[in-house]
């Protein structure tokens, strides 16, 4: 038969069946929320799963599947409203590392698999396009690492987030630094700024806060994210005579960045690499290159609070590692979860929505309670670990630390 | 100031010789790899299993090469020797298309490998610099980075300038019509230049290893050495040694007029600017 | 027979909303929308006029970030949308004619590199995200965006239509294919170029101003990414380069696989997307609309020639 007519002929049945398709999927989706006491608590969580950052999404991802694991082997969250317990079910979607593809699957989270609440996924950048979405649809969200106070200042009513802010970070280092005897001081800081929005509010609130305590900013200079070369900003720093270094490279940056400070012998008496130092990697790329970096992801295994050990246990157990800082993050969102529904006792995103807004619980974070902004807050928020002869120890609070703060960092012909 | 422009040169030099393989395999079938960077960061990946049996990163470099070849001769029979035989135009953009299929696979088949962790190889010399005068240093590994990009140049002119295989790819890249008249056998060339400019990439690879990378890089690797090709001109494979060293100067000395944030885009700039003035490309041989 | 069909076809894009309610869908829709338009502006100077660009994504981003900046603050998007357009191409005279200046080699890494700048610049420049006021979040709604995109697509297509088979049109498919005979034989090649270019442009703008449109929270540099330049010629040729309905067949296959596979195959889905790609990169050499007149007996014959040589 001529080829032409051939396809001419499919075509259209190519498109009613399109269409078919497309509505058997929209029915199915509406009967799914028919029913009374649903099986499950749906979660709808867009994270990382392949791409750049999709390491830090596997321990987002493990850090809740081990919270939903220990709720649901109670049998669930019991939900007054029908009387009895529901386990929570999560549902994940892969944003390729990639903010454009998070509202997309957002959709589909909420359109298709009706989800009832929303998780965040890994990386501030990629959960950021996520809140106003969830706003929207008035759906409520608890997010994982998202530092930033700006994107909580829009006067939106349904995203939390239990992390640390930017201010929370800034004064955790001054106050390591408070910390250290008079004598030994330092008291001239340099500041790398990334340029993003972390790095820049950063910069702001440690520009302010230093000086209210009687610090100097001798530095503060800017880098691309995507630029690998630290020279320039090494060479003004030590011109400068900074004894302190603060910034939040990402991993490549971080490693980069050791490297060329050693080229260019200079070992500032402290040193605070945000994002970069948290991986276990750190050790395992640079050696005794990577010690006596000061480094917290909001949240260490060391803290003794309860349930953080059984934690610690099951995902030793489970995935063969200690839990990341992102993973014990993501573990105290599913605690907040539970018991704001066990609270509200039922799955109304309004009334759960309120109840998470009444939160004051102790999680693997601490006591827990939320500002009207959503933001969390916790006396734990504020701490400080360190790399230690190859080994990650917690050295701030003094009242959870696992080893004490090795200062000053000697120059690097003496290691 | 000489400070950054020290690392500017050295890194001028890395530039240069991700260019040269990207611009043999387009000076001689007019193919167009983007893959290459990820080519490279295997190469990386490679070495850093090597130096966990013991193997020092500028040790592993010929067997990386060794290894490199072969992958690059099996990609090539694989992929891409259906379409030889088109038009240059087509090949070229035919050859676009299946290496970013191919960019696809190798980054996100590493990444399952993997994962998507950063990694970097760490050497007891790492870190350590010379230094010259008070204040100015220059890596060690940067150094020899420098020093086997300059060797590699001048072996690979002795290559085309003195053996007969050498000779034969040049006159392919010139008119393979004509080549194949004298008695070359195209298509081998085609094989082995394009094995040959994978096994370039051992180079950049350990090079880059001593960095920090991870699967998803190779292409930003990939544009500073297009970049690099454009500006030695296409086709003129030892224009890509100025013009690399040219970019990272470039890059360098922006730092100072236009701050640290902006060291990327002056490069880019520039580029752009030197393309809209001589359209040739610095050194530019091809013709229109 | 053609024209029953494309009727059809309108019909059909134009009830979806009406049967479809599902937001996830129609957004999707949307999505494509802006696929094809993007694809069909690319087309119109790489397929007709033989200038492949790689940087389209510089315009589809300006178009984004001026429809963005003005519709929140309070430009209705009628006017901020073809505002948006208009950017984009006042940003192609600036920069993208002197890039004519340049070899016919060079014009692709030229336009790539301009697209890299335009990322930069914004990333370093707009550092927050632009999310939505509550105010508007309660104003949005899918309806009027599907039918605008809709709008657009259509603008486009029928733009492009009436222009390659205009004088003008002559004129371009004559640059692209032999710019010196065209020029020997007294066609301004410079004009045509440039008019090619700027309605190019002004169309990836429109597209990103639908991005713009529709998104609700993104980063400023999100439409300026380098995979904007590298989609649009990347569907056009799978499609069928030189021809209308090639983009939209590419772009169509394009998403609906990334999606299906995204959505269905967990962590290896783009490993296996790299997969399908090669193989009808390397397989289907005229692009997925060939099949119309490809056979499978052709595609083995192929395969086993592959087979032979190797």
């Amino acid at each position: 038969m001529d080829k032409r007519k051939l396809f001419f002929r499919l075509a259209p049945k190519c498109l009613i069946s399109i269409l078919a398709f497309m509505v058997v999927l929209d029915l199915c989706g509406d009967s799914l929320a028919a029913s009374p006491a649903p099986a499950t608590i749906k979660l709808g969580c867009v994270n990382a799963l392949t791409g750049p950052v999709s390491i830090g999404g596997s321990w987002i991802k493990q850090g809740y599947d081990i919270a939903v694991k220990h709720i649901n082997a109670d049998g669930g969250v019991f939900v007054k409203e029908y009387g009895k317990k529901i386990p929570i079910e999560i549902i994940y979607q892969d944003n390729e590392s990639n903010p454009r593809k998070t509202a997309e699957r957002m959709e589909k989270l909420y359109s298709i698999d009706k989800v009832n609440f929303f998780l965040g996924g890994f990386a501030q950048f990629l959960i950021v396009p996520q809140l106003a979405i969830a706003e929207k649809y008035e759906v409520p969200f608890i997010g994982t690492t998202l530092g930033s106070t700006a994107e909580f200042s829009r006067g939106y009513k349904y995203t939390f987030t239990p992390f640390q802010a930017e201010q929370d970070q800034v004064i955790s280092f001054l106050d390591v630094l408070d910390s250290i005897a008079k004598n030994q001081r330092p008291q001239k800081i340099a500041f790398f700024e990334v340029q993003e929005e972390w790095g820049e509010a950063t910069g702001k609130y440690l520009q302010q806060f230093s000086k209210e305590r009687g610090y100097q900013m001798v530095t503060q200079e800017k880098y691309a994210i995507a630029s690998n070369d630290f020279s320039s900003l090494i060479v003004k720093a030590k011109g400068d005579g900074a004894e302190a270094l603060y910034t939040n490279p990402t991993p490549p940056q971080g490693i980069r960045l050791i490297k060329q400070m050693k080229e260019l012998s200079w070992a500032p008496k402290i040193t605070l690499i945000m994002r970069a130092a948290d991986l276990e990697a750190w050790t395992q790329n640079l050696g005794k290159d990577g010690d006596y970096i000061l480094h917290e992801g909001g949240w260490d295994y060391h803290l003794k609070l309860p349930g953080v050990q059984k934690f610690n246990e099951d995902y030793r157990a489970d995935y063969k590692l200690n839990p990341t800082p992102p993973a014990g993050t993501a573990y105290a969102c599913i605690q907040i979860f539970a018991d704001a529904i066990s609270r509200a006792g039922t799955l109304d995103p309004k009334k759960v929505r309120d109840a998470i807004a009444a939160t004051n619980m102790t999680t693997v974070m601490g006591p827990m309670t939320f500002a009207p902004n959503g933001r969390g807050q916790g006396k734990y928020l504020r701490l400080m670990a360190q790399w230690q002869k190859g080994k990650d120890e917690l050295v701030w609070p003094p009242d959870t630390a696992s080893a004490p703060l090795l200062f000053p960092t000697p120059p690097w012909n003496e290691r | 100031m000489f400070q950054t422009l020290a690392y500017g040169i050295l890194n001028g030099l890395l530039y240069s010789i991700i260019a040269l393989g990207i611009s043999l395999v387009f000076g001689v079938m007019r193919y167009l790899n983007i893959a290459h960077g990820s080519l490279i960061i295997l190469g990386s990946y490679g070495s850093l299993y090597l130096f966990r049996f013991g193997i020092d990163p500028f040790v592993s470099i010929p067997i990386l090469m060794i290894s490199l070849f072969l992958a690059g001769i099996a990609l090539f029979e694989l992929l891409y020797s259906n379409f030889v035989d088109l038009v240059e135009g087509l090949r070229v953009q035919k050859s676009l298309l299946v290496s970013f299929g191919l960019m696809l696979v190798i980054d996100n088949g590493a990444t399952l490998i993997w994962t998507s962790d950063e990694k970097s190889i760490t050497p007891f010399y790492s870190g350590m610099s010379f230094e010259l005068f008070k204040g100015f240093h220059v890596p060690v590994i940067g150094l020899a980075g420098g020093v086997l990009a300059i060797l590699v140049i001048l072996a690979l002119h002795l290559f085309f300038t003195r053996t007969y295989f050498g000779k034969s790819v040049i006159a392919v890249s010139q008119d393979p019509e004509a080549a194949s008249l004298m008695g070359v056998n195209v298509k081998r060339a085609f094989l082995i230049s394009f094995g040959l400019s994978v096994c370039l990439g051992a180079i950049p690879s350990v090079l880059v290893g001593l960095q920090a990378f991870s699967p998803s890089v190779g292409i930003q690797w990939f544009n500073k050495g297009i970049i690099v090709v454009m500006l030695g001109g296409l086709g003129n494979i030892y224009g890509v040694f100025p013009a690399g060293l040219f970019l990272g100067i470039v890059e360098a000395v922006s730092v100072f007029f236009f701050g640290a944030p902006y060291r990327e885009i002056t490069g880019l700039v520039i580029f752009v600017l030197v393309l809209i003035l001589f359209p040739r490309g610095l050194f530019g041989k091809i013709p229109e | 027979m053609k024209k029953l069909l494309l009727i059809l076809l309108i019909v059909f894009l134009i009830s979806l909303p009406l049967v479809v309610k599902s937001q996830y869908i129609l957004s999707l829709m949307i999505t494509l929308f802006i696929y094809v338009v993007l694809a069909e502006s690319w087309n119109l100077l790489g397929g007709y006029t033989g200038q492949v660009s790689l940087g389209h994504g510089a315009f589809f981003g300006v178009g984004a970030l001026v429809t963005r900046l003005l519709w929140i603050n309070k430009i209705p998007i009628l006017l901020s949308l073809p505002l948006g357009g208009i950017g984009a191409a006042l940003l192609a005279a600036i920069v993208g004619i002197p890039c004519f200046r340049m070899r016919s080699a060079y014009f692709p890494i030229g336009t790539l590199a301009l697209s890299m700048i335009a990322l930069l610049t914004v990333s370093n420049v707009f550092i927050s995200a632009g999310a939505l006021s509550p105010q508007l979040l309660k104003s949005y709604e899918i309806f009027s965006r599907y039918y605008l995109a809709l709008f657009i697509v259509l603008l486009s297509i029928l733009t492009i239509h009436y222009l390659v088979r205009s004088r003008p049109g002559l004129a371009i498919v004559a640059i692209r294919d032999n710019e010196k005979a065209a020029a020997a034989i007294g066609i301004k090649t410079l004009k045509y170029k440039t008019l090619a270019l700027l309605t190019s442009t002004f169309l990836a703008g429109l597209a990103g101003g639908i991005y713009a449109y529709q998104h609700v929270s993104y980063y400023y540099d999100a439409p300026f990414d380098l995979t904007w330049s590298f989609t649009a010629p990347l569907t056009t040729f799978i499609g069928g380069i030189s021809t209308i309905a090639g983009p939209i067949v590419g772009s169509l296959c394009f998403l609906a696989l990334s999606e299906i596979f995204a959505v269905t195959l967990g962590q290896v889905h783009v490993l296996i997307f790299g997969f399908c790609f090669i193989l009808i990169v390397l397989f289907l050499p005229g692009g997925l609309l060939s099949m119309k007149t490809e056979t499978l007996k052709n595609i083995r014959k192929r395969i086993e020639k592959a087979k032979v040589d190797s």
